[in-house]
């Protein structure tokens, strides 16, 4: 696969997506990467702004299975990831395998934080390994997979905040902000009237063979190691310990708690080449990671009491770091 | 399509980086050149002329203009730190230039064997796309740095510095041989105004007796105050038009008459390149070390005396005059004129009528400075004892020095001692001075004391 067919898809699934979402033109590029990057993405935002309706649209727009899990409290593991279920067949009783919603190309699990956390972590295993273990007994889910989670930062009380852990699964954290009054207007003429907006499927009958492909091109994409050495600069001086060669004040880490993982450098670092492919690019540059790091890092770093009660956010933080630490 | 010189030259952008990289390294090295060429080179020379100083002064203006010079340097060299020159900064300065989003950092950093070859192939096609819109002269021109300058006027700075200190302390005024000129100048400048016309030629006939060589400092120094005197009363006495010009040649004239004396009291302190052993103002006993007397002084005025042969000083008339009472004979003097100095010392000690009065001798004067011999030099006559026979069988030689005033022995030498403008410079008496007839040579006579009238003691020695 060329570089030009990539960007051409990646622009064909954008334009379908925009056809029902209106708006959100950042949320709707970094799912793409995220997806492309093989990761997963934790959606942020209040309730009713397209979020469900982003991921249906993703999956149609790509023709792959979509399934969808309302996360509530008395969801349990064996919803998701499916169970051993007893079955007679030729006169003989077996069990057999049920897959869960889980086993689909794209997963959302709606308000993920309303699950409790052992139900949580039954996606964890899915996320991570792309296989989920039943009895005893590994399935391996299909390729391509990925899960969108959205959650509510508002109405808190009842539900389960997704571990460090967790969170650290997911290549990027989106906010789904509210539209401006523009896109509102848009948003009621769309949705108000007779017309509804179809979405085609980008993607080919053999579909599947060329996501693989866009997936592998996505890795082969060159990055300059000066830029690889930036990224371990700025995931680097997310540690609140970091003290040797780190450029950050101290006045930073105050707010951290935990910074981030490695994972967060390979989110960046990926998340900067699916972004330089969608540009038509083959090589990334300070500007692809310097577009990608807030989505890639803002769910890694994990503020202390400090930071809540001085209302200080992780973008805050990853914003001062970027001022800080140079280029070169 | 006519292709940019950055094509016809570079086939690869791994090529440009190079060639960029090398030309930006010259940029550096001339950068440094003119940084510290000129300080370097200010340096060098004020060293080299500290080191061949010809006097203490210039030593130290050498040195203070060295040390100005390699402050500049290593000011210049802590401000204008130039940026580290590597391959990946100059590929990062070609993406910049070009607006080439890092493509040329990545093809200069990455590591090939690991990375996809179509992937560089494509960035390797892009970047060299991009090179196209590189023109190394125009987009990297060398620029001279503010350092540059700085380092330039720095250097400037070093060497004015040096060379103000040594005009200073070479004194940049008016020295000695200099002052008839300067007198000349002056004359020139009132002879411009008619009514300052006479002034003008007093100046100049100022001028002209101050290259006289029998006149010592002191008495220039007189010369240029008595005229100096004259010009403020004239300014007093004539306020106007010319006040300006008046006031200039009186403060000139005190400043001639000031660097006069400066120079008199440094041959004083010592400045003189003789030591005399000789007693002082006739004082009889040595002072070793004490720098040049004041008939040393005299002798180093006196051209006829520098150029005689034979710098040697001499006692003053004082101890002479001494030296003759005490043994009652006169000293030959080597045929050296007594100064007018000399002479108006001598006056002073007169009374009015100009008798020389009476005078004891002081415990100071004369202690056997006449009576003393010079050593490895045979004995002249006057030194024989009565009754010893000397050359040509002279017993009791004795003889008497005839000092003729100044005035005559110059008008006998110039024939007629006058001024420029043919003026006599001073009141010549018209007579001989000595009358006083010396008597035959008898060769057994005993030896004769002439008493000589009181009012010839003064010039007859």
């Amino acid at each position: 696969m060329q570089p030009e067919e990539f960007q051409n898809i990646f622009k064909s699934l954008d334009r379908e997506i925009r056809k029902v979402i209106v708006g959100h033109d950042d949320v709707i590029k970094k799912v793409l990467i995220a997806f492309f990057a093989g990761g997963h993405v934790l959606l942020e935002g209040v309730p009713g702004l397209g979020k469900t309706l982003l991921v249906k649209s993703l999956s149609q727009a790509l023709g792959i299975t979509f399934k969808r899990i309302q996360f509530t409290p008395d969801l349990m593991p064996s919803d998701i990831v499916g169970t051993e279920v007893l079955t007679e067949r030729n006169g003989h009783r077996e069990f057999q395998f049920k897959q869960g919603p889980i086993f689909a190309h794209v997963v959302l699990a709606d308000e993920i934080n309303r699950a409790t956390p052992k139900t949580q972590s039954a996606v964890l295993e899915a996320m991570e390994e792309r296989q989920v273990t039943v009895f005893g007994e590994s399935h391996r889910l299909e390729s391509p997979f990925m899960v969108l989670a959205t959650q509510n930062p508002v109405e808190l009380e009842g539900t389960y905040p997704l571990p460090e852990a967790q969170l650290d699964r997911f290549l990027f954290k989106l906010m789904v902000l509210p539209p401006s009054p523009g896109e509102l207007r848009e948003i009621l003429k769309r949705t108000t009237g007779t017309a509804s907006g179809r979405i085609g499927t980008v993607l080919p009958a053999n579909g599947l063979g060329l996501l693989d492909e866009m997936h592998q091109l996505l890795r082969q994409v060159l990055i300059a190691p000066p830029i690889e050495e930036y990224v371990v600069r700025l995931v680097h001086a997310t540690q609140p310990g970091a003290q040797n060669g780190s450029p950050v004040k101290s006045g930073i880490r105050q707010y951290i708690r935990f910074g981030s993982s490695p994972r967060g450098a390979q989110a960046v670092i990926l998340g900067a080449k699916g972004n330089a492919l969608a540009e038509g690019r083959v090589h990334v540059s300070y500007e692809d990671i310097e577009d990608v790091v807030y989505q890639a890092l803002r769910h890694r770093i994990i503020l202390n009491f400090q930071a809540e009660a001085e209302n200080v956010t992780a973008d805050q933080i990853i914003a001062e770091i970027l001022k800080q630490v140079p280029r070169t | 399509m006519r292709s940019s010189p950055v094509q016809r030259v570079v086939s690869s952008p791994e090529a440009l980086i190079e060639r960029v990289y090398r030309r930006l390294w010259r940029h550096v090295a001339g950068d440094w050149a003119l940084a510290f060429g000129p300080l370097a080179l200010a340096a060098g020379y004020l060293v080299m002329a500290w080191y061949r100083a010809p006097s203490a002064v210039a030593a130290v203006g050498a040195l203070v203009g060295a040390g100005l010079a390699l402050l500049a340097m290593v000011i210049v060299a802590s401000r204008a730190r130039p940026r580290p020159l590597s391959i990946r900064s100059v590929a990062r300065l070609i993406d910049q230039t070009i607006d080439a989003c890092d493509r040329f950092l990545t093809l200069a950093t990455i590591d090939s064997a690991r990375s996809a070859e179509g992937m560089l192939a494509r960035l390797r096609e892009e970047a060299g796309a991009l090179a196209r819109r590189l023109d190394l002269r125009r987009d990297f021109p060398y620029r001279i740095k503010r350092s540059c300058f700085w380092s330039v006027t720095a250097a400037a700075i070093a060497l004015a510095v040096f060379y103000l200190v040594t005009a200073v302390g070479r004194g940049d005024v008016i020295s000695p041989a200099d002052l008839p000129h300067a007198l000349e100048e002056m004359a020139e400048k009132l002879a411009r105004r008619p009514s300052l016309a006479g002034l003008a030629g007093e100046l100049e006939s100022l001028a002209a007796r101050l290259q006289e060589p029998h006149f010592t400092a002191a008495e220039k120094q007189q010369l240029i105050a008595e005229m100096r005197t004259k010009i403020e009363q004239r300014q007093q006495e004539q306020p106007g038009a010319d006040q300006k010009l008046l006031s200039e040649a009186a403060s000139a004239l005190k400043g001639l008459e000031g660097e006069s004396g400066q120079e008199q009291q440094q041959k004083r302190a010592g400045g003189g390149g003789l030591q005399s052993s000789l007693p002082e103002r006739g004082q009889g006993q040595e002072q070793p070390g004490e720098g040049g007397s004041r008939s040393e002084t005299d002798a180093q005025m006196n051209p006829e005396l520098q150029n005689g042969g034979e710098a040697r000083s001499e006692p003053d008339p004082m101890s002479r005059k001494s030296n003759q009472r005490a043994s009652g004979t006169e000293t030959k003097q080597d045929g050296r004129e007594p100064s007018a100095k000399d002479q108006g010392q001598e006056l002073k000690g007169k009374g009015e009528s100009g008798v020389e009065e009476p005078r004891g001798p002081s415990k100071s004067e004369g202690k056997g400075r006449a009576a003393e011999k010079p050593e490895g030099t045979p004995p002249p006559e006057r030194f024989l004892k009565p009754g010893e026979e000397g050359k040509a069988s002279l017993k009791g030689a004795g003889y008497i020095t005839v000092q003729l005033p100044e005035e005559l022995v110059n008008d006998g030498k110039s024939q007629g001692g006058g001024t420029r403008e043919g003026k006599p410079s001073r009141a010549r008496p018209s007579g001989s001075i000595s009358n006083v007839p010396l008597p035959a040579h008898v060769p057994d006579a005993p030896s004769e004391k002439q008493n000589l009238p009181l009012e010839y003691r003064g010039i007859i020695r």
